[in-house]
């Protein structure tokens, strides 16, 4: 349910003009305020320079924006989005989520690139971009859990964590969507390239920033209220005590949504965020039914089956004796008076069914 | 009336017969070599008329004419200041020339009418008994390398003198005959038993030498990929004499063969540094050379710090690895080089070198270890079979570790695979279709769906792998290779589950990583 409307606003009118003002700096640096001020969008793109006055602009700002106003031709830059496939998404559409909306501060307007379906609850999975693999795969089991119930998964397209819930997500089948910090037409990290593109697929990339924008370090902060504000929760997994995995948990709060922390290890930097926010009242989860729980979304069971019960005899003891550390192949048979071969393939079943994961320095890790 | 000597130019990896004919005449002396001569047989002149003099000979004060048949090829090298020195003494009477047209003659001369040693000698002897000569005419120093070749007399001459009493009848020179080296270098060759722990390598390295499988070590420094490497050779079949000899040709024509050496019988271990250059990795150079694939042909070429060596260098390898050999193309024509040798490259696992490391802390973050790893080019990695991580063991598992098997007993599971492969490949190769497959690795996408059958549920358990763990799709058909390699190696017809689960186990660069 939307709170206000305006009135006789022609279909898409206003997103030419926000389009105009996030193209302008000056304009785009206090956009929402100048906006409100002038008396809407278009009211600020074609406000001349008394009102331009009036909105606080020196001499020498006016005549900078009204010269680079001239430059841009609206329909063209338009054109140019749509060609690339993305469109603007402003507070007066349909398909606004209606969480984004209720959260203070929302962008009025954004870009977006694919389409957000309809669900139940969304959830932000979010941490560190150096995180561990542990971390890693804890994400990507919390996202799949949640993702197979219908839950969307928002993150921000970043290393480790992020990236980890985007897969995880994706594997399961679910939705998910990310919050860019830069211009919908890079691809930043850009080995998340196919990432980008599955995740388009499956539902959309946001981004406040006009097209050619850098991932300059200034736009994360603003966009991880992006990410609190469209979810339901926010779920930290691996964060340091400074950390832009805190900053989206903080907006989380002010927004009044539920913040869940996954424990760690209390002396490692990794964990010291996460740590943190349990010390501060977050939800401490040890597993997707753990969010579910909180957010007491009704109609939704996870499987509840004892993981190991899948496992054949050999597969269990095998896993067991592994234990929690990480090891290397050797260490493996050293440890486990199994054959290599035997190992081999116990490895390799355990990783296929998920129990274990091999890391990029060639340790074996079990996840489950 | 101009005399004839037979001598013979190396081209590539063979010897092309060439008629030396030496004139004199009346006119003002000189000497003029014709007959696409290049500068180091012009400069041929200046040696044989003081070679000549200095040996206590005439040089006539006489027009000289040298020609070169066919005058089609290029001629190269000193070698034809013998065959040159000979003719005038023939065409001014000092040796009767009757018994030139029995020998192929090759040699360089020094100012006192020494014979210098030569590159290519065995190419030379080859060539002679392809002519059908009743022998050839080598220096001394050389004349060891050619002796392999038999139905020849090798005459081995250490000066002008000799080769003029030899034709003149006036000595008798005992041709060298070839004789095994009692080889003692199989004591200090590198063993395996040298190897403490490193077990799973090991076995890398021998699944590698049964299949003939390309294989990239990955580890930190100080992990011992070098130590390891340079004992692959030990577990490798014995050369075969044919192998034996292609190997010694690459050497002579490279004149890398020492005085005393006549068949290489080990196979070669070649380990050039990264900075190495397209020619020298490959060979080429404005007097084309056989370059390190070659000069490993039979063998093993060691490539350490694979990603540092220059983008270009590793794309010209993509050729060798591919083929067996290399093509050098010259304006004048088109040389080609055997080069059938098993890589073995070793990497670090990350830019800092100590990812996985229990010593040191990595600084790198894993996306930059994806980058380091993503300079291997795609279609390099898919000719080699084997990834794998190499640890760094601390002192204290080295102390654990016991002693490692020997060399020999390795080998003979090799032997035994490489004897089910031969079996393997008799009928496709008695086609005679023109590419020769000794082991798995050399296996195309035909041969590998007719012999790479796998069980059902090593089928499945395949796909399943391949789905779960992300590998690309130029995995698959290497997995496939490598798991007929184990199967052989554990004398299995069929390729069942375990054999797959650990050719899947050495593909640690086609993996995903989150």
């Amino acid at each position: 349910m939307r709170l206000e409307r305006h009135d006789g606003v022609p279909d898409g009118g206003d997103k030419k003009y926000w389009l105009g003002i996030k193209l302008v700096p000056a304009f785009r640096n206090r956009q929402y305020t100048l906006a409100e001020k002038a008396g809407g969008p278009r009211a600020l793109w074609e406000s001349d320079h008394i009102a331009l006055s009036g909105l606080g602009f020196t001499d020498k700002d006016v005549a900078e924006t009204a010269a680079l106003r001239a430059a841009i031709d609206l329909d063209e830059e338009l054109e140019k989005l749509s060609v690339r496939g993305i469109s603007i998404m402003t507070d007066e559409d349909e398909g606004f989520p209606q969480l984004l909306l209720d959260a203070p501060w929302h962008p009025k307007a954004f870009f977006i690139k694919g389409t957000l379906p309809a669900c139940d609850a969304s959830i932000a999975i979010v941490g560190s971009r150096h995180a561990t693999l542990q971390g890693k795969a804890f994400a990507m089991e919390l996202a799949s859990a949640l993702a197979a119930v219908g839950v969307m998964v928002v993150s921000g397209g970043a290393r480790g964590i992020d990236t980890a819930a985007h897969t995880g997500a994706l594997e399961a089948g679910g939705l998910t969507a990310a919050v860019l910090g830069c211009g919908l037409d890079l691809v930043y990290p850009p080995e998340n390239r196919n990432l980008f593109a599955q995740i388009e697929e499956r539902a959309a990339l946001i981004s406040e920033y006009p097209l050619g924008t850098q991932p300059f370090p200034r736009n994360f902060p603003a966009r991880n209220r992006i990410v609190a504000g469209m979810c339901n929760g926010v779920i930290v997994v691996e964060a340091a005590l400074k950390s832009g995995a805190l900053i989206t948990a903080d907006f989380a709060l002010e927004y009044g949504r539920d913040v869940f922390a996954a424990p760690g290890y209390s002396k490692s930097p990794m964990s010291k965020g996460a740590n943190a926010l349990i010390k501060q009242g977050a939800h401490l989860i040890e597993s997707a039914q753990d969010v579910l729980d909180v957010l007491s979304l009704t109609g939704i069971t996870l499987d509840q089956g004892e993981p190991l019960e899948r496992l054949s005899g050999p597969e269990k003891d095998f896993l067991i004796q592994l234990g929690w550390e990480p090891k290397r192949f050797d260490e493996v048979t050293r440890n486990i008076p199994v054959d290599t071969a035997t190992a081999s393939v116990l490895l390799l079943t355990l990783e296929i069914s998920g129990f274990v994961r091999r890391d990029i320095d060639g340790c074996y890790l079990r996840i489950k | 009336m101009p005399a004839k000597v037979l001598s013979a130019t190396v081209v590539g990896m063979s010897a092309m017969p060439v008629e030396v004919e030496v004139d004199a005449s009346l006119g003002l002396p000189r000497v003029s070599i014709v007959g696409l001569a290049d500068t180091a047989v012009q400069e041929s002149k200046e040696r044989v008329r003081s070679g000549i003099e200095n040996s206590e000979y005439e040089f006539p004060l006489k027009r000289i004419v040298v020609n070169m048949a066919p005058a089609n090829i290029r001629k190269e090298g000193p070698v034809f200041d013998l065959p040159i020195a000979l003719g005038v003494l023939a065409v001014t009477g000092q040796v009767p020339a009757e018994r030139f047209g029995d020998y192929l003659i090759a040699g360089e001369l020094s100012l006192t009418g020494e014979i210098r040693r030569i590159n290519g000698a065995l190419l030379l002897a080859i060539c002679a008994k392809a002519q059908g000569k009743r022998g050839v005419v080598l220096p001394a120093e050389s004349a060891r390398e050619a002796s392999i070749i038999d139905g020849i007399d090798i005459i081995p001459v250490a000066n002008l003198n000799e080769v003029v009493d030899f034709f003149a009848g006036r000595a008798v020179i005992e041709p060298v005959r070839y004789r095994a080296e009692v080889s003692d270098a199989g004591e200090f060759e590198p063993d395996f038993a040298d190897v403490k722990g490193q077990e799973h390598i090991k076995r890398a390295l021998e699944v590698a030498a049964a299949g003939g499988h390309n294989i990239l070590l990955i580890g930190p420094p100080g992990s011992g990929k070098t130590m390891l490497a340079s004992r692959l050779p030990s577990i490798l079949p014995l050369l075969s004499l044919d192998e034996a000899i292609e190997v010694t040709k690459v050497y002579s024509v490279a004149g890398m063969l020492s005085p005393e050496q006549s068949l290489i019988t080990t196979r070669p271990f070649r380990e050039p540094h990264h900075t190495i250059s397209n020619a020298g990795l490959i060979g080429g150079g404005s007097y084309p050379r056989p370059g390190e694939v070659s000069l490993s042909h039979n063998g093993v070429l060691f490539l350490d710090e694979f990603p540092e060596f220059s983008k270009g260098v590793l794309q010209v390898l993509r050729q060798p690895l591919e083929e067996g050999k290399v093509t050098i193309s010259r304006a004048s024509g088109s040389l080609t080089y055997p080069a059938q040798f098993t890589l073995v490259a070793a990497m670090n696992p990350c830019p800092c070198g100590h990812l996985g490391d229990r010593a040191k802390q990595c600084i790198c973050g894993p996306h930059r270890v994806q980058q380091y790893r993503g300079r291997i080019s795609g279609p390099l990695l898919d000719r080699i079979d084997i990834h794998i991580e190499v640890p760094r063991l601390s002192k204290d598992e080295l102390m654990r570790s016991s002693d490692g098997e020997t060399s020999s007993r390795i080998k003979r599971r090799i032997d035994s695979a490489r004897a089910v492969q031969g079996e393997r490949f008799q009928t496709i190769n008695s086609n005679g279709n023109g590419r020769l497959l000794v082991n798995n690795s050399h296996m195309k996408a035909r041969e590998v769906k007719r012999f790479c059958v796998l069980t059902p549920e090593a089928t499945s358990f395949l796909e399943a792998s391949v789905d779960k763990l992300g590998l690309s799709g130029r995995a698959f058909e290497r997995v496939l290779k490598v798991s007929r390699t184990i199967a052989d190696l554990s004398g299995s017809e069929r390729i069942e589950i375990e054999h797959v689960a650990e050719a899947v186990q050495y593909r640690a660069l086609d993996r995903k990583y989150i």
